[in-house]
């Protein structure tokens, strides 16, 4: 360990309240050294900056002893840090505009071989959001692609999820400390994104809490480390468009999952289409544009659906009900409705399909239609 | 001179014997009233003393003690006015003591010498019963629970003269007809009937199984859904009160003086309504002077909390006591005060706090204020819900139809076949409702085939079910299977109480 490296983890630590490009300002200075023992008139004078932004990096400047402990804290709690100026820094990563001047990663950063694929969306998603995460995160992953998200509750986590239990990598961009977890809902899927050769990235110091001002930068990371970015549910006004504008400066494949006209879930997606993005229509469509020829042979999406395993022949009530079950929830009581069924009966037929993982309560009362086989 | 009378004192919902000693002996001038007296106790002495002079009667320039024994409880309330008056009359040989012996006194005083209404007379009267009194004489505006006593003489009068003129003979008194009989034959309706109810069929069942086997019952739904309906109704298909359950449930009405002369008796199965705003003291019950608390208004009845996730914690932590026991004990200094509190909790709150969850259209909360709507309740209180449901908005097309519903009538038919059944099945035990069942009353009762069996091994992995969810559904179970008369309990029965667990 060499002092220039405690002192470019110093300037990635300035990465917390300035959102411009440090790289620049550390280089006009004449390296990081150099930048922590100038004093605020010469800054001001020699590298042009704003006042602000000088009293910002002098406030910043903490005793080099203490630098040095949490460099090696860092180290002990599994994160290492990565400058942009090392080999492994990710080359996407330095072509964008403000690229950061490094990165705090708990595990592994993503294969440069490998395609990559961003999985992003809503957080309070619909069950068919889930169901498309999940298909395209097991899918995409089963191809050997690195499916990149930020861990978010919703689309995210779900997409991160199945690509983990497809068995394949996946790599969490977080908008804190690498070793925060935020949500701390998804505290399993954290724990299982620092192993086995996935991992946590962030631009932010360990210990860098959650804040909302740290989220929208993390996008840009997000959306250049990916080949391609798939969009699955996201409103007229979400944070998911933010990722998509930056995925479209820094020249990334936008794809978008459709949805229906009358979800609100889905505006941002059509809005998205009708501006010129591409369609998502099931894996192929994503590998065709990552140029990847696949290598196991699946069936599209359709096929999926319309193909039916043997069953056991239910009795004709199971049946009804089981044609009534949709992606959106429906109440017990407006199930037995339209199955012509009675409240207790449904109640009793449920139970029976939940164990044969056809339906699943979604909520207390709510229930939906499993669609396995798009997962197998 | 050394006169007595006896009176009683209110502890709890339950009266106990004091006796009213007066002495009247030479000396300093003074009225002096002792034996553990509270503020109320001891202001009887200038009530009773301006009563007496505007009746008539001066009081003499002597010493005058008034002791109320036993002088280790706590007294309190105005019922000791006219028994003091009365003594100390009989002191003043206005009145010869041997009157006095075997007769009951309570009731407060007016400066005019009026006497006026007070709290707690029912409780009292059955207590001067069991005490063996024969005689009572009560405040006329209190006539109403004195009818409903059987097997004593009560009467009642409007002024401390009056009373004087019935105990030394001048004026005869006719005893108060017993009412119990007539009050308890009244026939009686409820004002909210499941008749009023369209759609709503999930929460309607939910509500009869809740009523059968007496499970508390958590109803969950958007705002305008008619969850507070559905509680309301709830009481209207237990069945009716017995003589035992009237008296106790209209005690706690006297001690709260919410009891008329037009209605002495509660006949009808409470139903209360706590606001979200309530205390955990105004809930429970207590007070420097312990008053019983919503638990023990709804006694043998519906306590409704709506919004629960709006309560404070305390408050429904302090419900968890009540609802394990079926009584609240309230200590005070020396005293333990208890209050009966066997009531059915029905509760409701919104799927989420803008209420439209799981309509992503329209529900505008995020996960974490969902979470943290929900996490207000806590585990141990969810627990106690035996019953959650979902209770849906209903369109105006249901509510016009014209499809016959059943009305509480034919429903309380069935609960209370469901409650015999029970009764016959914890015969010769401590409980006598399904929801009341102990692991041991549920491995006995709650025995399962091979195919139940293994449909809730199958059940229990699927929904990660701890011990206690697991014995949950059994009781709950239980009840399905008595409502449908069935002796074992079946695949169905299990199936229907798993729904009704609605993923908790």
């Amino acid at each position: 360990m060499t002092d220039q490296r405690i002192y470019d983890y110093w300037a990635a630590t300035l990465q917390d309240g300035y959102i411009g490009n440090i790289i620049q300002i550390v280089e006009r200075a004449g390296g990081a050294r150099v930048l922590y023992e100038m004093s605020r008139q010469e800054m001001t004078k020699r590298l042009g900056i704003s006042e602000k932004l000088a009293a910002y990096i002098e406030d910043n400047r903490v005793p080099y002893e203490c630098l040095e402990k949490e460099y090696a804290r860092a180290g002990l709690a599994g994160i290492s840090y990565v400058n942009h100026t090392d080999r492994d820094f990710p080359e996407k990563l330095k072509n964008i505009p403000s690229c950061p001047y490094g990165l705090f990663v708990k595990g592994r950063l993503p294969d440069p071989l490998k395609p990559s694929v961003a999985l992003i969306g809503a957080r309070e998603c619909s069950e068919y959001g889930r169901l498309m995460a999940e298909y395209f995160g097991n899918r995409l992953a089963k191809e050997g692609v690195q499916i990149i998200s930020g861990m978010a509750w919703g689309i995210d986590g779900w997409a991160q999820k199945a690509a983990l239990d497809a068995g394949g990598r996946s790599f969490g961009v977080l908008g804190c400390g690498p070793d925060i977890v935020y949500p701390s809902a998804n505290r399993s899927l954290y724990n299982r994104l620092c192993e086995d050769g996935n991992g946590i990235i962030s631009e932010y110091a360990p210990q860098t809490p959650a804040r909302p001002r740290g989220f929208p930068p993390r996008n840009r990371i997000i959306s250049a480390l990916c080949d391609v970015l798939v969009v699955v549910e996201a409103r007229k006004k979400s944070g998911t468009l933010i990722t998509v504008d930056m995925a479209i400066d820094q020249g990334r494949t936008v794809m978008v999952v459709p949805g229906r006209l009358t979800d609100d879930l889905s505006a941002g997606c059509l809005n998205l289409l009708y501006q010129g993005a591409l369609v998502a229509t099931g894996v192929d469509a994503v590998l065709e544009q990552l140029n990847i020829k696949r290598q196991m042979s699946i069936s599209d999406i359709r096929e999926y659906k319309t193909e039916k395993e043997p069953e056991d022949l239910l009795p004709a009530e199971f049946m009804r009900i089981e044609e009534v079950l949709t992606l959106d929830p429906q109440s017990i009581g407006q199930i037995a409705s339209k199955a012509g069924v009675s409240e207790s009966e449904a109640m009793i037929i449920l139970t029976k399909l939940e164990l044969q993982g056809i339906s699943k309560e979604m909520f207390p009362g709510f229930f939906v239609k499993i669609i396995k086989k798009l997962l197998c | 001179m050394f006169c007595s009378v006896l009176s009683g004192g209110i502890r709890g919902i339950e009266s106990f014997p004091v006796n009213v000693e007066t002495d009247i002996s030479p000396g300093l001038p003074g009225f002096e009233i002792v034996g553990y007296v509270g503020g109320e106790v001891k202001e009887a002495k200038d009530r009773v003393r301006t009563a007496l002079k505007n009746s008539g009667y001066s009081l003499p320039v002597a010493r005058i003690t008034v002791n109320l024994s036993p002088g280790d409880i706590r007294k309190s309330g105005t019922a000791f006015d006219l028994p003091v008056a009365l003594s100390v009359l009989a002191c003043m040989k206005v009145i010869s003591a041997e009157k006095l012996e075997g007769i009951f006194a309570a009731g407060e005083l007016s400066l005019s010498g009026h006497v006026c209404s007070t709290k707690g007379i029912l409780p009292m009267i059955m207590m001067a019963k069991e005490a063996g009194v024969k005689r009572c004489i009560i405040p006329s505006s209190d006539s109403g629970e004195g009818s409903v006593v059987e097997d004593i003489d009560v009467f009642c009068v409007s002024s401390l003269s009056e009373a004087v003129e019935f105990v030394t003979g001048k004026k005869k008194i006719a005893p108060l007809e017993s009412r119990l009989c007539s009050e308890l034959g009244t026939p009686f309706d409820y004002e909210n009937d499941f008749s009023r109810i369209r759609g709503q069929r999930t929460a309607r069942r939910g509500a009869e199984i809740a009523a059968a086997g007496l499970h508390n019952i958590l109803m969950m739904g958007p705002p305008g859904a008619g969850k507070t309906l559905i509680a309301k109704c709830i009481p209207s298909i237990m069945p009716p009160m017995s003589e035992e359950e009237c008296l106790e449930v209209s005690a706690v009405y006297s001690v709260r003086g919410a009891l008329t002369k037009e209605e002495p008796l509660v006949i009808r199965r409470p139903f209360v309504s706590a606001h979200s705003s309530s205390t955990d003291i105004s809930l429970v019950g207590g007070g420097a002077i312990p008053r019983p608390g919503a638990v023990s208004l709804a006694h043998k009845g519906v306590l409704f909390l709506d919004e629960i996730p709006e309560f404070s914690r305390r408050a429904l932590e302090s419900l968890r006591q009540p609802l394990e026991d079926g009584v609240v004990h309230i200590t005070r200094n020396r005293d333990i005060c208890t209050f009966p509190a066997d009531f059915m909790l029905v509760a409701a709150m919104n799927p989420c706090p803008c209420g439209n969850y799981p309509d992503l259209n329209r529900c505008t909360c995020d996960s974490t204020k969902r979470a943290r709507y929900m996490s207000k309740i806590s585990g141990p209180f969810m627990d106690r819900m035996d019953i959650c449901i979902l209770a849906e908005r209903v369109s105006p097309f249901d509510i016009q139809s014209g499809d016959p519903v059943e009305d509480s009538k034919t429903i309380r038919e069935r609960v209370m076949t469901a409650h015999e059944i029970q009764k016959r099945r914890f015969a010769g035990l401590k409980i006598s409702f399904n929801s009341q069942m102990g692991n041991r009353e549920i491995e006995r009762f709650c025995r399962l085939g091979d195919k139940e069996l293994t449909l809730m091994k199958d059940l229990s992995s699927k929904h990660e079910m701890s011990a206690r969810t697991y014995y949950r559904i059994l009781r709950l179970a239980r009840t399905i299977a008595d409502l449908a008369g069935t002796e074992g309990i079946t695949e169905e029965a299990l199936c229907e109480a798993v729904r009704l667990k609605a993923g908790f």
